[in-house]
């Protein structure tokens, strides 16, 4: 490996150190430059006295910046134990200890083109200033701290996430006393003590009431439930179902209220589930849903359904990439435990590569993973696609539904509540009281954010008018 | 950052992922000079440098804080908790014949991922209760429109506010939704498809000149 000394205590660390790993020093200012053409002789050319140079970054610092940096750094100065031989300074015209030339060094993966792995410096792409758009502009520079970006253009930036006008860069912002105690003591509205004893009653009322199953009725869904249903209720029996299972524990207590119900219907109909997921928590998360299903719908044992008709795919890694394979070869793609799989199974999975699925659910806590099915899977194996998303995805979704790309839609637990209602006769007693406790919780628990947000609103605004 | 690969290297492997590009793009394409067998083997080895990837990526975890807790660099106590408890859950999957459906593990998930992933997006709410003192004002410039948005969407996506809430609201909401919210998330969608692919194009052929 590359190493570089210490011009301070001769420790050798990598090329890539901006300080040194023993002292602390600054490296980057003081890491070799290339000798650029028609430098003075009588300054050497190898400042690591005979150690390995670094590679050149594309864009290396010019003449005039390092010369710059010199002038800068008082330190910059040549110690001696940096400073080469009286044999190198002898031999300065023969080459023979300058840096290799620039063909024979490591260059960018393409001549003009620059670098591939060339690290990204994302302020260069939101910014339009000269000094972050020039190809020349020496990144180590950067990183030791000299800004070379605008600095107005900084400020604008910070200004669009700030609440007040941006101070400059250095400045101390000027803190009154009102100022300085509510930076001392958090912002004014959550200091408000009789808000805070609200929310706190609201939140016991909850926990109190919240299990009345007379709240969590009248339910709303939003165009696209009605197809999700008649697309399941039309499958035959034994039809082969993927299940692309996109949420994990975190989200399950929205997530769950829409999957169990689509699961139910599934079952209803016979379908031969394959579930698989992308999220490591996930086929964990579908055991227990597929489980509360069949007990829902009174199923005889749990092994002899799962048996007959869920079939665990797992967990699938790769993210976006290895989705494609699923649409092209799925029987690869789906690492199927064998002690879950007989003979019949397999088969069952061969025959989803050769005539594909009679239906894929997609059930998706973000719109990212319904995105990626539709884009990446389904154009491939032209499958039909409905999915079931968290109300805040159902939006970003919803285009694709007009579209024609996404069959049918349920979004929200409030989708999820509608779903519920058709399968009540299917459902016993015990499941349906349950649904109705979490959405009656996930009711109490939205009204008491919109209590929070319209009083603190009021209470600021008060507040503010008063000073 | 420096790079210690010589040119030849960097050449062939770019050559590589320009091949492999090209053929995926062909054959979504549809073109017929692709074989379909050359994708599908492509598709497979993206899904194993994915499992691949993973256990790198487990591998470079514990190495780090390995590193950290041998060193004793600041808070190494949290790095030995998270080193002692990927241990346990390991031992708990390795154990078991049934693998991650064994009884420790599924005791593990139950009692302690479940709950704690359910935990922490639960205080999401709270976050989002801060960002909105902060942020939803309504005397800021737009904040009564952004407010009133806010709480109209959380008003239609509760279901016994239906109780109070007019027909007419939910209908107001349901052409919002379905017209102007769906019109704008269309525009986001390719403008957001455009954005990434300009930005991966000038970051591949690093255009910043």
């Amino acid at each position: 490996m590359a190493t570089f000394d210490c011009p301070h205590c001769g420790y050798s660390n990598p090329v890539a150190s901006q300080f040194c790993l023993n002292c602390g020093t600054n490296l980057v200012r003081r890491q070799p430059q290339s000798a650029p053409a028609g430098e003075s002789p009588d300054e050497p050319d190898d400042l690591t006295g005979g150690q390995e140079t670094a590679p050149p970054q594309p864009g290396e610092a010019s003449e005039g910046r390092q010369s710059s940096a010199e002038a800068s750094d008082p330190g910059f100065s040549q110690t001696g134990s940096d400073r080469p031989s009286a044999d190198e300074d002898a031999t300065p015209e023969t080459g023979k200890d300058k840096p290799e030339p620039d063909t024979a060094r490591p260059g960018p993966l393409l001549g003009d083109l620059g670098g591939l792995l060339e690290p990204a410096d994302p302020l260069s792409f939101i910014t339009s200033g000269a000094g972050a758009l020039d190809p020349t502009r020496d990144s180590t520079t950067a990183l030791s701290g000299e800004l070379t970006t605008d600095e107005e253009e900084r400020r604008q930036l910070r200004q669009l996430f700030s609440e007040d006008l941006p101070l400059p860069v250095g400045a101390r912002p000027d803190l009154t006393p009102d100022a300085a105690e509510a930076a001392a003591n958090g912002n004014g509205l959550q200091r408000q003590f009789w808000l805070e004893m609200l929310l706190l009653l609201v939140m016991i009322g909850a926990l109190l009431w919240g299990g009345q199953p007379s709240l969590g009725a009248a339910p709303h869904a939003l165009p696209g439930l009605e197809q999700v249903h008649r697309q399941i209720d039309t499958l035959p029996p034994n039809s082969l179902v993927l299940v692309n299972w996109a949420y994990d524990p975190a989200s399950a207590g929205e997530m769950d209220l829409l999957a169990q119900p689509l699961i139910e219907h599934l079952l209803q109909r016979q379908a031969k589930i394959i579930v698989f997921s992308q999220l490591p928590g996930g086929p964990a998360t579908a055991r227990r849903v597929i489980a509360r299903a069949e007990e829902s719908l009174k199923r005889p044992s749990r092994t002899q359904i799962t048996a007959n008709l869920v079939i665990e795919g797992g967990y699938l890694p790769g993210g976006a990439a290895s989705l494609p394979l699923l649409g092209v070869a799925p029987a690869r793609a789906l690492p199927v435990d064998p002690n879950w799989v007989d003979l019949r199974e397999r088969f069952s999975i061969a025959a989803l590569s050769e005539t594909g699925p009679a239906l894929t659910l997609v059930i998706a806590a973000r719109a990212e993973d319904v995105r990626r099915w539709l884009e990446q899977v389904q154009p491939l194996n032209d499958g039909t696609v409905v999915a079931a998303t968290s109300a805040v995805a159902g939006p970003a979704v919803r285009p694709y539904l007009h579209s024609g790309q996404l069959a049918g839609l349920v979004s929200g637990w409030d989708g999820g509540s509608v779903y519920v209602r058709r399968l009540e006769r299917a459902r016993n007693p015990a499941e349906q009281g349950r649904s109705l406790r979490l959405v009656s919780g996930q009711n109490w628990g939205v009204g008491i954010l919109i209590v929070a947000v319209l009083l603190g609103n009021l209470a600021g605004l008060n507040q503010r008018r008063s000073r | 950052m420096y790079s210690s690969r010589s040119g030849w290297l960097n050449r062939t492997v770019l050559f590589i992922v320009l091949a492999c590009a090209s053929l995926i793009v062909a054959s979504r394409f549809g073109l017929t000079l692709v074989p379909p067998v050359v994708s599908t083997t492509l598709y497979g080895w993206a899904l194993l440098l994915g499992a691949f990837a993973l256990l790198l990526g487990i591998a470079n975890t514990v190495r780090f804080h390995l590193v950290r807790v041998q060193r004793g660099q600041r808070e190494w106590l949290l790095s030995l908790l998270l080193l002692i408890v990927f241990a346990l859950v390991l031992g708990a999957g390795i154990s078991s014949p049934e693998g991650t459906t064994g009884l420790l593990s599924e005791w593990i998930f139950d009692a302690v991922v479940a709950p704690g992933q359910a935990t922490l997006y639960a205080l999401t709410g709270i976050f989002l209760l801060s960002a909105a003192y902060h942020f939803l004002r309504i005397d800021r410039p737009g904040g009564l429109w952004i407010l009133a948005g806010a709480v109209l969407m959380l008003f239609v996506q509760t279901p016994f506010l239906y109780r109070i809430v007019p027909d007419s609201l939910i209908d107001l909401v349901d052409w919002l939704l379905s017209w102007p919210v769906m019109a704008a998330m269309r525009g986001v969608l390719l403008g957001s498809a455009l954005a990434v692919l300009f930005i991966s194009l000038r970051l591949i052929v690093n255009g910043t000149k």
